[in-house]
């Protein structure tokens, strides 16, 4: 048996555990520059704003409404999902993380008929203890449990747990699914669903075998497996790590000198540089690209990304840093409007194999112990505390736009809350007041 | 102009020389074949602009000599289907319009002026060495394959021939692995030492015969041309300094490790099998006459463990290297037993055939480890 814990309106929701103002109110979080809403409280989706939408095109909805516009506050976010996560784990520790706001539970351990009733434990303490309110579904299967929960967040009367116990209820339930909305069939799958006359899920676990692997490969038929209840795909608990990571960001405003760009390109190297000193590896391919904006037709439009593969595989940020340099040179070209640009590191491998090389004449073991020591005092001190002077300028044009940022509450100590008890107010002082009375 | 050359001669010259046309090129011209004809030969030459080569092949008849550019795919298409049969060319050196006749067909096609195509370099101040046609065959075979592809690092793109009064030496690294080819048995007048692009490298190894045919290797500072019967290839050098191999290569290497070539390539064939993909790393645990091989991959929960008789003078140790580099190595070794030399586990293992003596020839590999790290 397999749960999916959903949060709901996550980022909304951590919004509101630290400003109690956004309670009963409508809530949107913008993306990065404050560009399209990412996440609605239920308030929020009732008055009509969609997912995705640029906020200016609901600019009237926010307006007339009074509705709470947040920048979306990643320090936050990450730091609320991992309480979450630990959370959770209190109680069933078999769980895959499977992204900030989402993890699949394996409930094979347990008995059936506390099923339920660990569900609900787990809803009350993730809310008590973080203050999150979550959905959980319940089924046989990864793709029916994600199914369940769907049904647990949309319909009330599930009280936030739906359980597809019994194979009658799944196959009434996939009867009036959607085909598109069952996890793992994305919109080419649903046209040529919809095509072959297929617009439930349930219409699509009555076909063959061989006409769903043939018209939809092996992974169409994994997909159709699991709504039949048997399970195919199966919880990832092992970390895995990564295989190449990206950091990119949109500018605030559009930037055509090399120095900012420079300024970006560093801090992006370096943050690449840092996941893959987190999940212990190295990476042998470093690309940089830059575009200009390409909604901007009266501007010159200039794409490009090029790929330097380092001597020796690295997560040294100076290293990274100075191929990423390197690779920006190439590309930078005078009298262009940048408007983004990222890094990813790739051909990654574990950093206790790396492939040495003939030239090589960095001292590795003095590097690595530099990394562990600036990793070891910037974790210890803040983000940044150490950082290539690369990294910093006074002139700050790449920043992401963030007009309406919430304070880090848990991760900074300058924006932890501060509780003042006053003799008037609280209750154990008043009937003390009046025993001593 | 009009020439009349046998089907097959014309399509074994162009398929000699084809392969330097760039496939897509911002200079249209130099998707043509030059075609030059005088006395009773042909010369067709193609460049990339870097690598120039042409191809001489004999005509059978010639009435009036000139030049004229033929786009090559058109041609080489309609040779590739042709039986063995004369062909006429007639140029029209007014409109540069070819047609061919052939059997029982007529074919046109619009050439070019061939003042519009790039002129052949000549180099001038050369030195001159002659090799060997299978010597210089197989010192571009055993150091070609080592050869990086690092546009980052264009010196070590070419194969490195350095040229001495002691010897001629040919290196090929991508810094993972170096290949040293060196003929104690030839010398340069002139100290000097270039770097060869790979492309005509390839192309001269392609078309180099296995016997004693001779060879004339000429070169500047700018340029290096071979020369040999019907054929002859100008490359542009590679601008740059070398890195200095010699210096990176260990002379103390304690440890001997003895085994014979292919039953070592098949054990790593089968153990790599079970290796890291991306990685490749197999260990190598040398005793006494004992050689273990493993591989794991831990994400697949892959295992794989060999052991062989090897003949081992030095410390027990255990040293990590890619499967990959090991494999490229021995199978372009030829001899029955190598000799891997190594010190510690984060130098470099040094790998030398052993055969019956040859001061003539003598070859060294090189192979970087791993890193193993617990």
């Amino acid at each position: 048996m397999i749960a999916l814990i959903d949060c709901n309106n996550f980022y909304a929701s951590c919004e509101r555990v630290f400003n109690p103002r956004l309670r009963h109110k409508a809530v949107i979080v913008l993306s990065n520059n404050d560009g399209c809403v990412v996440a609605r409280s239920n308030e929020a989706k009732a008055l009509g704003i969609g997912m995705g939408v640029p906020v200016f095109k609901v600019k009237d909805i926010i307006e007339r409404n009074g509705v709470e516009v947040l920048s979306s506050n990643y320090a936050l976010y990450g730091d609320m999902s991992q309480r979450v996560m630990q959370t959770i784990a209190t109680l069933v520790p078999d769980m895959e993380v499977y992204s900030i706001d989402e993890a699949f539970l394996d409930l094979s351990n347990f008995k059936l008929h506390d099923v339920e009733k660990l569900a609900h434990e787990i809803r009350q303490r993730v809310w008590q203890w973080v203050g999150i309110s979550i959905s959980i579904g319940i089924a046989p299967t990864k793709t029916l449990a994600k199914l369940a929960n769907h049904l647990a967040k949309k319909n009330t009367k599930y009280n936030g747990v739906c359980w597809l116990k019994d194979r009658n209820k799944i196959d009434e339930i996939l009867q009036t699914f959607p085909v598109g909305e069952v996890w793992g069939i994305g919109r080419q799958m649903t046209a040529k669903c919809n095509s072959f006359g297929i617009n439930t899920a349930y219409q699509l676990t009555q076909k063959g075998d061989a006409w769903i692997r043939g018209n939809f490969t092996i992974v169409g038929l994994r997909t159709v497996q699991e709504l039949r209840g048997i399970a195919c795909i199966e919880l990832q608990q092992n970390f895995v790590a990564k295989q190449s990571i990206c950091t990119s960001r949109s500018f605030g405003k559009m930037i055509s000198d090399f120095d900012p760009l420079a300024e970006a390109v560093t801090n992006f190297a370096v943050r690449c540089a840092e996941k893959l000193r987190q999940q212990k590896s190295v990476a042998n391919n470093i690309t940089v690209f830059i575009n200009t904006n390409r909604f901007r037709n009266d501007l010159p439009q200039h794409s490009q990304s090029v790929v330097i593969t380092m001597p020796v595989a690295s997560s040294s940020s100076q290293e990274i840093v100075n191929y990423a340099i390197k690779a920006l040179k190439s590309i930078y070209k005078n009298n262009y409007q940048y408007k983004k640009a990222g890094v990813i590191v790739s051909g990654i491998v574990e950093e206790s194999s790396v492939q040495t090389s003939l030239f090589d004449d960095v001292d590795r073991e003095k590097q690595s112990k530099l990394m562990k020591t600036i990793d070891l005092l910037n974790h210890k001190m803040g983000k940044d505390t150490v950082y290539i002077s690369r990294q910093k300028s006074d002139k700050i044009e790449w920043k992401n736009r963030r007009d309406k940022l919430s304070p880090s509450y848990t991760t900074r100590w300058d924006d932890l809350i501060e509780a003042k008890a006053s003799e008037e107010i609280t209750p154990y002082n008043r009937i003390k007041k009046s025993e001593n009375d | 102009m009009r020439f009349i050359v046998s089907s097959s001669q014309l399509n074994k010259g162009l398929q000699s020389i084809v392969g330097v046309v760039a496939t897509s090129t911002t200079v249209p011209i130099i998707q043509n074949f030059l075609f030059s004809v005088s006395g009773s030969e042909l010369v067709a030459t193609a460049t990339d602009l870097e690598t120039t080569i042409s191809a001489t092949i004999p005509l059978s008849k010639l009435e009036g000599e000139g030049q004229v550019a033929i786009p090559h795919k058109q041609l080489i298409e309609i040779l590739r289907n042709l039986p063995d049969v004369p062909v006429i060319f007639e140029v029209d050196e007014e409109t540069w319009a070819v047609k061919l006749s052939a059997a029982e067909g007529e074919y046109s096609l619009v050439g070019f002026d061939a003042n519009e195509f790039p002129k052949v370099p000549i180099i001038e101040g050369a030195t001159t060495v002659n090799f060997k046609s299978e010597v210089l065959k197989k010192a571009i075979t055993k150091t070609i394959f080592a050869v990086g592809n690092d546009e980052m690092r264009p010196a070590m793109s070419g194969v490195y021939i350095e040229f001495t009064d002691e010897n001629i030496t040919f290196v090929g690294t991508d810094a993972h692995k170096l290949m040293r080819f060196r003929r104690n048995d030839m010398t340069s007048e002139t100290n000097a030492s270039l770097i060869v692009p790979k492309k005509p490298l390839n192309i001269i190894k392609n078309n180099l015969a296995d016997d004693d045919s001779e060879v004339a290797v000429s070169f500047n500072d700018t340029n290096v041309q071979f020369s040999t019967e019907g054929l002859n290839v100008i490359a542009r050098l590679i601008d740059g300094r070398y890195p200095n191999y010699t210096a990176v290569i260990p002379n103390n290497n304690n440890n001997k490790l003895i085994v014979d070539r292919m039953a070592l390539l098949m054990a790593i064939r089968r153990v790599a099998i079970f290796a890291n993909a991306s990685t490749m790393l197999i260990r190598l645990k040398i005793e006494a006459e004992q050689l273990q091989i493993f591989a794991e991959d831990h994400e697949l929960s892959n295992y794989a463990h060999e052991t062989m008789p090897c003949t081992y003078e030095g410390e027990p140790m255990e040293i990590g290297f890619s499967a990959r580099y090991l494999l490229d190595m021995f199978s372009n070794a030829d001899s029955a037993e190598l000799r891997i030399e190594m010190s510690e586990p984060n130098r470099p293992g040094i790998i030398y055939p052993v055969e019956d003596a040859n001061t003539d020839e003598d070859i060294l590999m090189l192979v970087m480890p791993v890193m193993l790290k617990s």
